[in-house]
């Protein structure tokens, strides 16, 4: 049985025309360990695809069809109780904005350990920190000690978004979806979490479904990669040959559209 | 620490300044205490002789830092209608206008939060229209008119109690909440209607925030977020605006004061404007800047407590 199975995933939007949907007919899978890119433009159904599968797209805006199991279990139709035990435990997510995904009023310790408050029933108060501290390590972040006390707005945005993949992997889930989780960082704070999701991979053998409009990062990251335009996937594979033998032209646009040093280096 | 300083110094740099202006003002408005203590038909030289006494023939400033000196060292004067010294009138009606205060204000509080959350985080729409309608119309009622009608309805017409017949807290402290109940809450309806619409508003906005998406991915349910993540920073615009309303209370206890006959300060200060009291007046003018001030100070070090953002512009 795979890790994640997406069937035929259609989603519509209700304020949308009737023909339009964000995601059309969207279907592959995800083993154990995998690392798997999702790269496309802006709107072509990236994000609602990653809220479908984390189960975080709200019911009375779309439509849903087809099929998404995690683990065997169809996301479509557990209850919002059942979603809550999944969610942040085997399954979690980190998001594009770091400034805001935190609470500001709260530090970063507290929030970073969220995940154990909700999933780690029996775990003492020092397990906690130790596994926070543990996970802020794992991420990438120095002197985790001192970060665990500071408020979210005394941190910059490379050290936030550390965090908030320290938060992800605290209850060591089997799946993190990140969505374009590096977009609204420098580029060599952008190799440095790379880096880290790649040792993450390795170490605990959480599979990652790296969303990113940037086949660059894409390109350093992921074996595979799917490339969808208006909800669709156009082109599927390893993702070596996906840049060296395009097939399809919005792809070949796409890589057509790296910067040229990029490019050169790839070639 | 430093803020509780900065703080402190405004609050008696203003106390200063309102202060000299309530006494400059007493100075431009027409009257003369002493028409008002010897009558209209007194003669020249008693008029004379009696502002000597009082000490009005001497010049403003003068009279200003008299009263400012004798006020720092506990003595608020001596009253020209009642020629009580005015701290022992206070000390009387004082209380009950503090009482009335802290009951209205507590009524607000413990009504406004809870509705506030309910109808910000309410997924029924019906619910969210029906809320939003009755919070117009209760906050339209002005306190004179809600006070009025409740006087004739529960205490003429159902004679649940008798306007005009205060209990005070020493005879009965039941009796006397039972009394205060219908000013209160005149004073705190629309109070608690403004309170709700903030906090709904405020509820709502940061329910579209980004951190509540990421509370959702870790599993946390509605109830959870709200109360974990989404109460707090909604409360931050709201501490500031209960500051406000809680002054507002206590200048609003004048008015309702004279419409349930209750002998506060309120009733006090009335009467005085009218004798030309001034030295009445001037000690309640200072009172009430004084809360003001305060309550507005014990909002502001609520909300660096509550909002670490706050405690760096310091």
């Amino acid at each position: 049985m795979s890790l994640l199975e997406v069937k035929n995933l259609k989603v519509h939007f209700h304020d949308a025309a009737p023909d339009r949907f964000a995601v059309d007919g969207v279907s592959f899978t995800m083993e154990e360990g995998d690392i798997l890119g999702l790269v496309g433009e802006s709107g072509t159904g990236k994000t609602v695809t990653s809220m479908c599968i984390g189960g975080l797209l709200p019911r009375e805006k779309a439509d849903t069809e087809g099929s998404i199991t995690l683990g065997g279990t169809e996301i479509f139709d557990c209850t919002q109780k059942e979603l809550n035990r999944i969610l942040g435990n085997e399954m979690a997510i980190v998001f594009q904005e770091p400034m805001t995904s935190f609470n500001p009023v709260y530090r970063i310790g507290r929030q970073v350990g969220e995940s154990l408050y909700v999933h780690g029933k029996g775990l003492s108060k020092d397990q906690k920190k130790e596994l926070v501290l543990k996970a802020m390590q794992d991420a990438g972040l120095p002197n985790a000690e001192e970060v665990y006390r500071k408020y979210p707005h005394e941190l910059s945005g490379g050290m936030l978004q550390r965090a908030m993949i320290a938060a992800a992997i605290v209850t060591k889930p089997k799946l993190l979806l990140a969505d374009e989780i590096t977009t609204a960082l420098d580029v060599s704070m952008q190799a440095r979490i790379l880096d880290r999701l790649k040792r993450l991979n390795r170490k605990d053998k959480v599979a990652i479904l790296f969303i990113s409009h940037d086949l660059h990062v894409v390109n350093r990251l992921c074996r595979h990669v799917i490339v969808m335009q208006r909800g669709k996937i156009v082109e599927k594979g390893l993702t070596k040959e996906v840049f060296e033998n395009p097939q399809h032209t919005y792809t070949k646009q796409l890589i057509a559209a790296i910067p040229s040093r990029n490019r050169r280096s790839r070639d | 620490m430093k803020l509780v300083l900065k703080k402190t110094a405004s609050l008696i740099i203003t106390l200063f300044i309102v202060s000299l202006l309530a006494f400059l003002a007493f100075q431009i408005i027409p009257g003369d205490p002493t028409t008002k203590i010897l009558g209209t038909h007194a003669s020249a030289e008693k008029a004379a002789r009696l502002r000597e006494q009082l000490g009005l023939d001497r010049p403003v400033l003068v009279r200003y830092w008299e009263w400012l000196v004798s006020f720092l060292r506990g003595d608020f004067g001596t009253s020209y209608n009642y020629l009580r010294p005015v701290g022992s009138l206070l000390a009387d009606k004082l209380p009950v206008t503090v009482l009335l205060t802290v009951f209205s204000f507590a009524l607000t509080a413990a009504v406004s939060i809870p509705l506030g959350i309910a109808s910000g985080s309410t997924r029924s729409r019906l619910l969210d229209h029906l809320a939003v309608i009755l919070d117009q119309i209760v906050m339209a009622v002005p306190p004179l008119f809600f006070g009025i009608i409740a006087c004739y309805v529960f205490g003429i017409v159902l004679r649940w109690f008798m306007p005009g017949n205060y209990i005070s807290i020493s005879e009965s402290v039941t009796g006397c909440m039972a009394y205060l109940f219908l000013p209160a809450l005149s004073l705190a309806l629309p109070r608690i209607a403004m309170t709700v619409r903030m906090l709904r508003g405020s509820i709502r906005e940061e329910l579209t925030k980004n951190y509540v998406l990421t509370a959702q991915s870790r599993g946390l349910s509605r109830g959870k977020i709200l109360l974990r993540h989404v109460f707090r920073n909604a409360m931050i615009p709201v501490v500031t605006f209960l500051a406000v309303s809680a002054a507002e209370i206590m200048t609003g206890t004048i008015i309702i004061e004279q419409v349930f006959t209750i002998p506060g300060i309120g009733r006090l200060l009335v009467s005085s404007i009218g004798n030309r009291d001034f030295p009445v007046v001037q000690a309640i003018v200072v009172l009430l800047a004084a809360w003001i001030m305060i309550v507005n100070f014990a909002a502001d070090m609520l909300n660096h407590w509550m909002d670490p953002r706050l405690r760096d512009e310091v």
